[in-house]
């Protein structure tokens, strides 16, 4: 184990200093009057700073894996694929941002603060470092805010942003209460070092685990965990849809990959493959309850939706917990499945987003009743529902889709870790989601639609991104030996 | 009793009471006020533990600075009573919550008191501005340059939310 000084850690950072240099960047071409007018500039220098920055991460992939800066950065595999997960996510997202009518007539700003929170990210995902920890979450986190409210004409968009900063507002209080109740009894801030004082002294146990509680919070609330779930299905409706779309995918990804790294690093002990929980506190039993309560309450009250971005909202957090389960289960096995789901739900998710936004663009309304007679619209109309088809059977789960493999992985992981009632019950949790995912479909071919129109999606570009999802989504279904070499090679913590 | 722990408990009392102070009082400009107070006494909690530069920085930009803006908001809000005294909640729920607060604040008083705290003693000049600066420029340089990044991100949406017309025409 290497700990890197500042000098020798600033080529590990180059990634992530291109994104800054793209911020800032974006922000000083705004200003000119001549060129501020020109709607394109702004996303296309978005979109070159983060093609850049994931031609970077494969450059600095190649770099021995290290703890840089002092021991306040990891950069080992789990990074690396954190790295170009922000990137694909942030690259869709702009995308998507391009083709909605939500968000057509933004200003340079919006796609700067994209930047800024893909930034975020794979800072979050590499801290060590309890203070780092608090500063990338924040750096997720205020971001967020502001881009809920973005539409702040609308009443929504800014009922949801002051939801979400008052609710995220509490719940960082709460965590960096925790983190200093850790940093107390342990006297350090550096994830390993907690690690080795605990295996080497004996802890308080009380204030520990409470402390560790306080931190759950803030991780919980930002990967939407019950019971700190309660802002997204506001937050994640009022938002404009491409926004939500990236909510829900990148700071949550980032928010898992925390919650894992701190578990797995400062509180067990790896043996062979094998994370097993330090003496002082059954992690494994805390999370397995924490995600089957997640899974259940996001499928339970999916049902009852009738919008289509609240409907989404809580299949994220049943998604959430399924992902929990990595938590649970403490393995090499729960890393590699948590990973291949987090790909999987990246495809099938923003595939899912994309079809919304199409729709939304198309009648106007984010009811699910949009989604009536989709398949009988015309060309684009069927293409539309065929998509939504296998995302939506992706998404419960089913072969031939990713969902079943990213979902096959996780299972099997908890299985190797002996906890067969939570794989019992996820699986049940499984099959009600099928229900409510099989709901949009039976809208889209057995219901009639108000309006007999054909489909509006015009363009080349978005219905190719459409099918591209689509596509990917039965591809690695059937041929997930790609992904799989991917995660093999990610599920590794430097620690 | 030395003289040492008398000034702890009255900027502690001070601390304790005044925060009270925010939460209970029902006009906002008193809740202000009152966490002026309370940012002071902590200040001086910070210079009992020899953490010169921190209490200054704390009074200056806390108390001074940010607490200023706070009453100026509050003032230029112009609140009136009415809307004030408006908390949609019943009694029992108040009760409720209050009753968890209170719970809450005990066990946490009594981790607080059962934990022993462990940790290497302060380095050699803790507190002062150069071994601070050190500090910050090699072992903390990169949460410093990210809070940097987080201040500039922040205003700038700050000025965003602010702006009227964020659309162009």
């Amino acid at each position: 184990m290497e700990i890197l000084n500042n000098q020798d850690s600033l080529w590990y950072f180059l990634p992530e200093s291109v994104l800054i240099l793209t911020f800032v960047v974006i922000l000083l071409f705004d200003l000119p009057e001549n060129w501020s007018k020109n709607r394109l500039l702004a996303p296309i220098v978005a979109t070159i700073g983060t093609v850049l920055f994931l031609a970077l991460s494969f450059y600095t992939q190649q770099f021995p894996e290290a703890i840089t800066f002092h021991g306040m950065i990891i950069n080992d595999a789990f990074t690396d694929f954190f790295r170009l997960f922000a990137g694909l996510t942030a690259l869709i997202t702009i995308f998507l941002s391009l083709k909605s009518k939500e968000v057509a007539q933004v200003r340079a700003e919006y796609w700067a603060l994209l930047v800024g929170i893909t930034l975020g990210i794979p800072m979050l995902a590499a801290s060590n470092n309890l203070l780092m920890i608090y500063l990338a979450l924040e750096l997720i986190s205020i971001l967020s805010y502001i881009l809920v409210g973005y539409l702040h004409n609308t009443k929504t968009s800014s009922e949801a942003a002051v939801k979400y900063v008052l609710y995220g507002a509490t719940a960082s209080g709460v965590m960096i209460y925790g983190l200093s109740l850790i940093f107390g009894v342990t006297g350090t801030l550096n994830a390993i070092e907690i690690r080795q004082f605990l295996i080497s002294n004996p802890a308080e146990q009380l204030a520990l685990f409470i402390g560790l509680l306080m931190t759950l919070a803030g991780f919980g609330y930002k990967i939407s965990m019950v019971p700190f779930h309660m802002w997204a299905p506001d937050v994640y409706q009022g938002a404009p849809t491409p926004v939500t779309a990236f909510l829900s995918v990148g700071p949550k990804a980032a928010g898992f990959a925390i919650l894992l790294r701190f578990i797995y690093t400062a509180l067990t002990q790896d043996q062979g493959g094998v994370y097993v929980p330090l003496k002082y506190i059954d992690i494994s039993t805390l999370m397995a309850v924490f995600a089957l309560a997640t899974m259940t309450l996001g499928n339970f009250v999916a049902l009852q939706q009738t919008n289509i971005k609240r409907f989404l909202a809580y299949s994220s957090i049943a998604h959430a917990g399924y992902m929990l389960m990595a938590a649970a289960a403490l393995n090499t096995e729960a890393l590699r499945g948590v990973i291949f789901y987090m790909i999987s739900y990246l495809i099938m998710n923003m595939g899912a987003f994309a079809v919304a936004i199409a729709v939304i663009n198309d009648s106007g309304s984010e009811e699910l009743s949009a989604f009536k007679g989709l398949g009988n619209r015309g060309r684009k109309g069927a293409l539309a529902a065929v998509a939504m088809t296998l995302f939506m059977v992706s998404l419960t789960g089913l072969p031939p889709t990713v969902g079943f493999v990213g979902k096959f992985y996780l299972f099997s992981a908890v299985i190797e870790a002996k906890i067969y009632w939570l794989a019992v019950l996820g699986v049940l949790n499984s099959v009600v989601s099928l229900y409510y995912y099989a709901k949009i479909i039976k809208y889209m071919y057995f219901e009639e639609a108000k309006e007999q129109k054909p489909f509006a999606l015009t363009g080349f570009s978005f219905p190719s991104l459409i099918v591209g999802l689509a596509a990917a989504t039965v591809f690695f279904g059937i041929f997930w030996n790609a992904l799989s070499y991917l995660t093999e090679i990610s599920a590794h913590l430097l620690m | 009793m030395s003289g040492f722990d008398i000034l702890f408990f009255v900027f502690a009392g001070f601390a304790l009471v005044s925060a009270m102070g925010v939460v209970v009082s029902p006009n906002p400009v008193y809740s202000a006020l009152s966490l002026v107070l309370t940012l002071f006494s902590v200040a001086g909690l910070f210079l009992l533990l020899q953490a010169e530069f921190l209490a200054v920085v704390q009074v200056l930009t806390y108390a001074g600075a940010i607490l200023v803006l706070f009453v100026f908001i509050i003032m230029l809000l112009n609140l009136s009573d009415f809307e004030l005294m408006e908390v949609r909640m019943g009694n029992l729920g108040k009760a409720l919550l209050t009753l968890a607060a209170v719970v809450a604040f005990i066990t946490l008083a009594f981790v607080v008191h059962l934990t022993r705290i462990t940790g290497d003693p302060a380095v050699e000049g803790f507190g002062d501005i150069s071994t601070l600066g050190r500090e910050i420029f090699t072992h903390y340089v990169i949460p410093f340059e990210i809070a940097g990044v987080l201040l500039t991100v922040s205003l700038i949406g700050a000025v965003m939310l602010a702006k009227k017309n964020l659309t162009k025409e």
